[in-house]
């Protein structure tokens, strides 16, 4: 009996002395090695999605969204019958099977089939459980106004990052900072709480942009190259005082949801990166100029009888004869004799000097992507016809927004302000990250631009070339242009193409917006007085009203009602 | 002699309260442990569906921006709705301030400045 238990109890000790040392090698010699296996279960590693920022206009409305989808890809080991999930795949994504067959036999364990499909698609995949064939979230990026503003706002690629406009210019700030996150899944693959924010967003733009203003723009230039059969056309609104870009639109445009239907033309933002000869409306360099250096007084005369003047070897004439005219008359007259004239009384360092002061030359620094500086030659390299010829906007090459910005500076008393489409960046959160802070320098006198400013309003005035322009209620100084465009065949200018234009601001004596209509090679018509000033006023009117603007007349007439 | 060592009232009641101690203890640390499990599980479940119901949220709200945008709406306004946009000509300013009553009359006059109004006081 004494033995038999012995025997027992030396069993049972040994066998809890197997069982600690099995326990002895598990948790403290290959501790390590099982810590890190389990790791390898246990744990995953995702990445947090990351979503681009929201572009929003000024008045808080949505320019720039991300949708959430889903992407499709492949792992070609595990598809087990590549033909039937071919076929059943292009039924309903639309992609011939042999495309799907070559993804489903390629090398590797990642193979996209599809970015970014819509909903409906990644449902029905979903329930056909097709072996091998995964879904992956993923953001697209959505513009819910279609076409609307896609110049300023550019468009993205399919991994989402900018390519074009303020998507470009500021892709940094819009993209969220990417990175893996390790969790914890049981071993029926269900995961447990992450613990942390799955998306990482990037910062939001405040823009300068109205959406209101923008459709209004948009819908009064399309109305003009249709009547015009223009082969172009450019529009730009933006406050005089502090360059912020209220509307900015061009034609021909594009959906940056179908690039492939536009061609590369129509996704140029040609407001500022194609240069054009400003023709007449150059002459706020000569008038200023004139004004500022006390070459001229508002009643100088100047006799344009003979319909022309002599430069060089060249003769440079109006459009219509004149006789004598005085300083004012000539600027409201758009007299290209009178303005040479006040050229020449100038001198061609003082002209340039301006030119250049005013910013022709050089980029305006706009936050957009391509901008060109235009070129305005030195005066050592002027000809003998120069002086002539730059005095009435020919010789030189500008952006519509470099003209626009030097007439805001008529408007806002003497500064140049950078133009500027992003007022605000903020954080996902809602914090302000950055601000702009206008930038603007003196280029003329206070006196010189109020002056100039009382001739710009007679150009839209009785006798002015620009009667078309004027907004019931409210005085409007501007400008017309009538440029030739050189035939790159015959390089010589053309009897047939021109750019039509009209820049002005409104109401003239407090501004409340500066804006540039450019026609490029318009039909029928050539001059920027019947051609570009009519889409000014429409807009004008239909702007002041959003804008809720008084008449200039407001104060005199009141009603007074019963009460 | 023989001694014989009985044990106090204390002993029986130390001892067995200790074990029980010990052992609510340990059941309380799995059982605390096990719905924390539980909790994490349900928590990742409701995370999974915040992340559904975002997707859908931002589906709604781009289809309702869309809608409301003058793009959108603006084919509509003029011909389905009946909508332009005002005309400044037709907006009245009210001058305050006046205690007594007034009638007032509305009088249009062109004189060679487009649109200007005139008005006439009468009482």
């Amino acid at each position: 009996m004494r033995k038999r238990a012995v025997i027992l109890n030396t069993a049972i000790a040994f066998g809890f002395v197997i069982v600690v040392f099995r326990l002895v090698e598990i948790m403290l010699l290959n501790h390590e090695r099982y810590v890190k296996r389990a790791e390898t279960q246990q744990k995953i590693k995702e990445d947090v999605r990351v979503r681009r920022g929201i572009i929003f206009d000024r008045q808080g409305r949505e320019l720039a969204v991300n949708l959430e989808v889903d992407s499709i890809y492949c792992d070609p080991m595990r598809v087990n019958e590549p033909e039937k999930s071919a076929r059943a795949l292009s039924a309903v994504t639309g992609k011939p099977m042999k495309v799907l067959l070559n993804k489903f036999s390629s090398e590797g364990r990642f193979i996209w089939i599809e970015r970014k499909v819509e909903p409906k698609i990644s449902s029905r995949i979903n329930e056909m459980r097709i072996k091998g064939l995964y879904l992956i979230p993923d953001a697209k990026r959505f513009y819910p106004h279609g076409s609307l503003a896609s110049h300023v706002l550019g468009f993205v690629d399919i991994d989402n990052r900018g390519l074009e406009g303020v998507e470009k210019q500021y892709d940094t700030t819009l993209r969220g900072i990417g990175r893996k996150i390790l969790f914890e899944r049981d071993a029926s693959g269900r995961t447990l709480s992450r613990g942390v924010e799955m998306e990482s967003k990037g910062n939001n733009l405040i823009l300068t942009l109205d959406e209101g203003l923008q459709y209004m723009v948009e819908e009064e230039l399309d109305k003009a190259i249709k009547e015009w059969r223009a082969s172009a056309a450019s529009a730009i609104m933006m406050d005089p005082s502090s360059g912020a870009i209220l509307a900015l639109v061009n034609r021909p445009s594009f959906n940056p949801h179908t690039l492939s239907d536009s061609n590369i033309s129509a996704r140029r933002n040609r407001a500022i990166t194609d240069c054009y000869e400003p023709g007449s409306t150059f002459k706020i360099i000569i008038g200023t100029a004139a004004l500022e250096e006390k070459t001229v007084a508002l009643t100088t005369l100047f006799d344009c009888s003979k319909g022309y003047a002599e430069v060089g070897k060249r003769k440079i004439r109006d459009a219509h004869r004149h006789g004598v005219l005085t300083f004012v008359e000539v600027i409201q007259k758009s007299s290209n004799v009178g303005s040479v004239m006040i050229g020449m009384k100038l001198g061609k360092e003082k002209v340039y000097s301006y030119a250049r002061r005013y910013g022709f030359g050089e980029k305006t620094g706009i936050d957009l992507p391509g901008e060109v500086s235009g070129w305005i030659r030195p005066p050592e390299k002027w000809s003998g016809i120069s002086i002539g010829a730059i005095s009435i906007g020919q010789e030189v090459a500008v952006s519509p927004l470099q003209v626009l910005r030097a007439y805001s500076a008529i408007a806002n008393g003497g500064f140049l302000v950078k133009p500027h489409l992003v007022s605000e960046i903020l954080s996902p959160d809602g914090s302000t990250v950055w601000s702009f802070k206008p930038e603007r320098k003196r280029v003329i006198s206070d006196h010189t631009a109020k002056t100039f400013k009382e001739i710009l309003k007679k150009v839209t005035g009785e006798g002015g070339t620009a009667k078309s322009a004027a907004v019931e209620g409210n005085y409007v100084a501007g400008k017309t242009g009538t440029a030739q465009v050189i035939d790159p065949l015959t390089k010589r200018y053309s009897r047939e193409k021109f750019v039509s234009s009209f820049v002005g601001f409104v109401p003239a004596d407090n501004p409340r917006m500066a804006m540039i209509v450019v026609i490029y090679e318009p039909k029928g018509q050539i001059y920027g007085g019947v051609v570009a000033a009519p889409v000014f006023k429409r807009i004008s009117t239909n702007a002041l009203s959003y804008l809720d603007v008084p008449r200039d007349d407001a104060q005199e007439n009141i009603l007074v009602v019963a009460r | 002699m023989i001694y014989i060592k009985r044990r106090s009232m204390v002993s029986y009641i130390v001892v067995p309260f200790c074990v029980t101690l010990i052992l609510c203890g340990v059941f309380g640390i799995v059982w605390l442990r096990s719905n924390f499990t539980t909790l994490e599980y349900h928590i990742s479940e409701l995370e999974n569906r915040k992340i559904e119901e975002l997707r859908e949220t931002k589906m709604l709200m781009g289809e309702r921006v869309t809608l409301l945008s003058l793009h959108s709406a603006g084919k509509a306004r003029a011909s389905k709705l009946g909508m332009v946009f005002p005309d400044r000509s037709k907006v009245v300013y009210v001058k305050e301030g006046k205690l007594t009553p007034y009638r007032a009359s509305f009088i249009q006059e062109r004189n060679g400045d487009p649109g200007r109004m005139a008005y006439k006081e009468t009482w």
